[in-house]
């Protein structure tokens, strides 16, 4: 089947699709899936090459249990996003103690306009003051404010109840409030933006 | 689902930072993408293959698999040794025409019961 057409399948009907063997449901699912898991590793790793090893194993799971997945019992992004944060969670236990000065790596490689760049400053200010908090509030603070998630899924990926989730992410937000508000001058933000 | 929209307003102060955030997105290098597609291609559940000698497979897996085609095989072994070296007391018994009637499992008895 050609891939524009896969456009109008859920997630879970291309799943279904990928166990029967259709290799339009595996490029389509890929194409749809990775960039988005890819982009949820990067944000709570803040390392490209270590978010590519989450990303891909995260989808070698989703492959494997593909045959045995029971649609309808769960989103399959809620799970993708379950695994991705698990994986991270791994990565970022072995990381610490030795990896504390990371710094948060922002792509440069679009036109150099002042608009552009203070965009890129926020974003890169941002990823910095998320690395500060702990996984736990990142995480929710990302699905939330980033990925754009309900607080019912994000409860769903992170096994929490809704109050749990939204008490996270409100912490983390002041924490992030306390960590950015004092560089909105710099970043060429004013009261008025 | 994204719902950046409606989350705009619970964004608060940090709106700016988070829309920067959102439009900074890492996006993944094309021959990442391709390594992906080819994990999954690689590992995608192939339920209609169908190799050679298949006729055999579906036969194997008919009769119940290997242990049960076992079973038939030493079943056939001790039929044809039997056959061609019967123990002396089956010859007795071949011999003496009422043993034979006793173990007819289509005796007379069966067959006035399958005339209703």
């Amino acid at each position: 089947m050609p891939l524009d057409a896969m456009n109008e399948y859920d997630d879970d009907a291309l799943l279904a699709l990928y166990a029967r063997g259709d290799a339009g449901a595996a490029r389509a699912l890929t194409a749809r899936l990775g960039p988005r898991v890819f982009s949820h590793a990067q944000r709570l790793l803040s390392d490209r090459a270590e978010a590519e090893d989450v990303t891909q194993e995260a989808l070698l799971r989703l492959w494997r249990i593909a045959a045995d997945w029971r649609t309808g019992e769960a989103k399959v992004t809620t799970w993708l996003y379950r695994v991705t944060a698990n994986l991270c969670t791994d990565r970022l236990r072995k990381r610490r103690g030795t990896d504390l000065d990371a710094v948060p790596e922002i792509r440069d490689e679009r036109p150099s306009v002042e608009e552009t760049m203070q965009q890129r400053a926020r974003a890169g200010a941002l990823q910095a003051a998320l690395m500060q908090l702990p996984e736990r509030q990142r995480q929710a603070v990302v699905l939330r404010h980033i990925e754009g998630l309900g607080n019912p899924e994000i409860a769903g990926i992170m096994d929490l109840g809704t109050r749990a989730v939204e008490s996270l992410t409100a912490r983390g937000k002041k924490a992030l409030e306390a960590l950015l508000l004092g560089q909105r001058e710099e970043l060429g933000l004013h009261d008025d933006t | 689902m994204m719902t950046h929209d409606t989350n705009t307003s619970a964004d608060g102060d940090l709106a700016a930072f988070f829309d920067a955030g959102r439009q900074a997105g890492e996006s993944p290098t094309g021959d990442f993408m391709m390594r992906l597609e080819a994990d999954a291609l690689r590992l995608q559940p192939v339920p209609q293959a169908r190799t050679r000698g298949s006729v055999w497979g579906d036969l194997l897996r008919g009769l119940g698999g290997w242990p049960t085609v076992a079973g038939l095989t030493a079943a056939a072994c001790a039929g044809v040794w039997i056959g061609v070296s019967p123990p002396d007391l089956m010859l007795t018994m071949l011999q003496d025409q009422s043993v034979i009637q006793n173990v007819d499992p289509l005796s007379g008895y069966d067959y006035a019961m399958l005339g209703g």
